[in-house]
């Protein structure tokens, strides 16, 4: 892919224009599919949803810096997918298969993390999840816009602080750093409450 | 202050120097690791949720994919097979189920259950190419195909506990507990208490029936994550 092509892309995903995430996606989609179920002998409805949630972690890595340049986009997919691959199949086999997706994302998510964890630990980190599951979501919609925007950019994107302050207009990556923390404390606060209110 | 830390760390921004303090930080300080593990959890929540919104959102925009005709026919012969495979295993496992009197060692296997193999993603390539060899076999049980490669990564690595309880875990799949019992016996640390399980299964698939009931007695007696099976086990035995 050209430099100029590459930042095309990475504005088209920035300004989510979606004619950037349909690029990748029909560059990469039989390529990956194809060669998933080929190493791996996995299915074909297996292979199509690791795929879209390599499309996901492609957006994500597009959007915190962590893909620089890209010089093929199937090979650089097919390495997302044979992670995702492999991460899931660590999980199936600590937990047996998911039950629904957003049960798949945790594992997903969790996966990276075990390393270095006992396998008690790790039974704690998945319960402990599950059970905040239904609360993070909630409390985090009853922060203000402002708490949001900048607890999404910086947990979910994984943005650098200088760019949440040029994209939410703060001074200094440092006034990010205080105002992400204040956010986050009210943050705790809420799932505290969430959590109580279930109970 | 340490909250901010365990932030910082979490999100991937602690560099050099500072990451590696605050890792050996984390191994020492049981109260810091409890309140990294907690963010954690937080974290992989809500990451988990919002991917499932976003995937969501991403199939309406993208649609479904246009695989070939003959993948999907693939599919469908692949799931009469699968079926028709089913049906044999229901008639085998009714044989099965005939009772019978059973040995120690088939009591092992009731409860046993494969470890889980390790992910190693970000050690060395080689290492995560083999564990990666390891895996599809293992997952499939095949763990005679497995047990090459486990053996290779824990003679590559002899002090790490977790190819020492996959290597382990392989060898009693492949009904070799004298092997698995001397590598259980060498663990301690964060896995002993999986070990210690897996050692009384692999006395008693060794037919050492006193030495597993003490092990599951000692298990029994304790906040352990396989207490109440080494409770029943017990009882059975």
């Amino acid at each position: 892919m050209t430099d100029r092509a590459f930042i095309q892309l990475q504005q088209q995903i920035q300004s989510n224009d979606g004619r950037g995430l349909r690029s990748v996606f029909e560059q990469g989609n039989r390529y990956c599919v194809r060669t998933l179920i080929k190493k791996t002998n996995c299915s074909l409805a297996d292979a199509e949803d690791i795929f879209m949630d390599a499309i996901l972690i492609f957006r994500e890595n597009m959007l915190n810096g962590k893909l620089k340049q890209l010089s093929n986009t199937k090979t650089y997919l097919f390495g997302i997918c044979w992670n995702l691959w492999r991460d899931l199949n660590y999980a199936r086999g600590r937990w047996k298969r998911e039950q629904n997706e957003v049960q798949r994302q945790l594992y997903l998510a969790i996966e990276p993390e075990t390393k270095g964890l006992s396998s008690m630990e790790v039974e704690e980190l998945k319960a402990e999840a599950e059970k905040q599951l239904h609360l993070v979501q909630k409390a985090l919609n009853m922060l203000n816009e402002s708490c949001q925007q900048l607890l999404k950019l910086v947990y979910l994107e994984k943005r650098k602080y200088a760019e949440v302050a040029e994209i939410m207009g703060f001074a200094s990556a440092n006034v990010v750093k205080v105002s992400k923390y204040r956010c986050h404390k009210k943050w705790l606060t809420e799932i505290e409450k969430t959590g109580n209110d279930h109970v | 202050m340490f909250e901010e830390k365990i932030q910082d760390y979490i999100e991937d921004r602690l560099v050099g120097s500072e990451k590696e303090t605050f890792e050996k930080r984390l191994e020492q300080e049981q109260e810091l690791r409890a309140g990294y593990l907690q963010e954690l959890a937080r974290h992989t929540a809500l990451i988990a949720q919002q991917r499932a919104k976003d995937k969501e959102a991403l199939k309406k925009v993208l649609g479904q994919s246009d695989l070939t005709a003959q993948m999907r026919t693939i599919r469908l012969i692949t799931h009469i097979s699968a079926i028709a495979a089913g049906i044999l295993m229901l008639f085998l496992i009714g044989y099965l189920l005939i009772p019978k009197q059973q040995s120690p060692a088939q009591f092992a296997m009731n409860y046993f259950e494969p470890y889980p193999l390790s992910n190693i993603r970000g050690e060395s390539t080689d290492q995560q190419e083999v564990m990666d060899k390891a895996l599809v076999p293992y997952q499939q049980g095949n763990f005679g195909e497995a047990l090459p490669y486990l053996r290779q990564l824990q003679q590559a690595n002899p002090t790490n506990s977790q190819f020492k309880l996959n290597l382990a875990s392989g060898l009693m799949a492949e009904g070799q507990p004298e092997e698995a019992i001397a590598l259980l016996k060498t663990i301690s640390g964060q896995s002993a208490d999986a070990a210690e399980w897996y050692l009384a299964l692999a006395y008693l698939q060794d037919g050492q029936v006193d030495v597993a009931k003490g092990i599951l007695q000692e298990i029994g007696g304790k906040s352990h994550f396989r207490k109440k099976q080494a409770m029943e086990l017990r009882e059975e035995l």
